[in-house]
């Protein structure tokens, strides 16, 4: 039963591993980019999950084979709370519902339209969106008109209104 | 293996009959409905282990033996089904960086104007329907015009406000 209960306890302590070292590595060493250090954080609680792993093996009663399926879940559940925790810090940077929350919550938690529009507009987003693309290769701009550079971000998008069209049946929300 | 095996196929059961509602018909609260599925699947599954333990009887290592296998199943679905739907509410809303890659992909292999491009992107486009997902979701309502935050609104734009100060990033968007 204790056996088991460790074996639960593994992904949450990882999760914990990386989630600090994500922090620390961001705020201690901002050249590296708040992408890098999640992936920093991530791998750290991967290798933490192998060596909790690794030292609860002993305990183990079942066989090998079964030993294995619990390590594969551990990494699963790991896997899946760390690309959750990705997504929370990337909603913190990207999401456009948090940035016009904290916008009328700056402003004492009311907001007129035209002021909103006025702090957080398609131009501002177009200007950081545009340049993070452009600054990671993912299309370029020749002679006034813009390009797909990269066959991985487009492979992205395909597969994105792949499983638009798959749940939704449409390839927007505004089709 | 009784965990791994559980845990993958309740979810996948779960995708499938989310899957299937979807084609029938779309929902308006399109997450609610699908924490009902998911929730709804995972409490069926665990009495069907569970029913299926006492007629097993004699089987012991093909079934969870005490509460922290059953924990352990509850776990690999919840984290699955969480990361599935941070997945959907990507899929639910556009993203702008791939609706603008899917513009700039659409215009083939002579791309897309400057100009062209930035008048198809305007605030209908990337901020109004947002605004309005936030009065649907109930973390803002208007009046006079205004739109106020509600205390699920508030509570977060705390949460994020800590953590963005936490790592000492800007405001993002």
């Amino acid at each position: 039963m204790f056996y088991h209960c460790r074996q639960v306890l593994i992904p949450i302590i990882s999760l914990a591993a990386n989630t600090v070292l994500q922090v620390l590595s961001f705020r201690v060493c901002r050249k590296i980019g708040l992408l890098r250090s999640v992936i920093i954080g991530f791998f750290v609680g991967c290798g933490s999950v192998l060596f909790l792993e690794w030292c609860i093996y002993p305990y183990n009663s079942g066989s090998l084979r079964e030993f294995f399926f619990l390590f594969a879940a551990n990494m699963v559940i790991y896997s899946a709370l760390g690309y959750c925790y990705f997504h929370f810090i990337n909603l913190g940077e990207t999401a456009r519902r948090i940035r016009i929350l904290r916008e009328i919550y700056d402003s004492g938690g009311r907001l007129a339209m035209a002021d909103i529009l006025q702090k957080y507009n398609a131009k501002e987003i177009i200007l950081k969106r545009v340049g993070r693309l452009l600054n990671n290769r993912q299309i370029a701009l020749e002679n006034g008109r813009y390009h797909i550079n990269s066959r991985v971000v487009l492979a992205m998008a395909k597969s994105m209104v792949f499983l638009k069209l798959l749940t939704l049946g449409k390839r927007s929300e505004f089709d | 293996m009784t965990i791994f095996i559980s845990g993958i196929f309740l979810f996948l059961f779960a995708f499938a009959v989310h899957v299937v509602v979807w084609r029938l018909h779309l929902p308006k609260r399109q997450m609610k409905v699908l924490l009902y599925i998911f929730g709804g699947v995972l409490i069926v599954g665990l009495l069907i282990i569970k029913y299926s333990s006492i007629v097993a009887e004699n089987y012991p290592a093909n079934v969870p033996s005490d509460f922290f296998e059953y924990l352990h199943i509850v776990f690999l679905y919840g984290a699955l089904v969480l990361a599935y739907l941070v997945t959907y509410s990507a899929v639910e809303v556009d993203s702008p960086s791939l609706v603008m890659v899917t513009l700039i992909a659409d215009a083939g292999f002579q791309g897309i104007a400057k100009d062209d491009f930035e008048q198809k992107m305007g605030d209908d486009i990337l901020v109004v329907p947002r605004l309005r997902d936030l009065v649907s979701d109930k973390m803002v309502f208007i009046k006079n015009g205004t739109y106020i935050l509600t205390a699920k609104g508030i509570l977060l734009a705390r949460i994020f406000i800590f953590y963005r100060k936490l790592l000492r990033a800007s405001k993002g968007g």
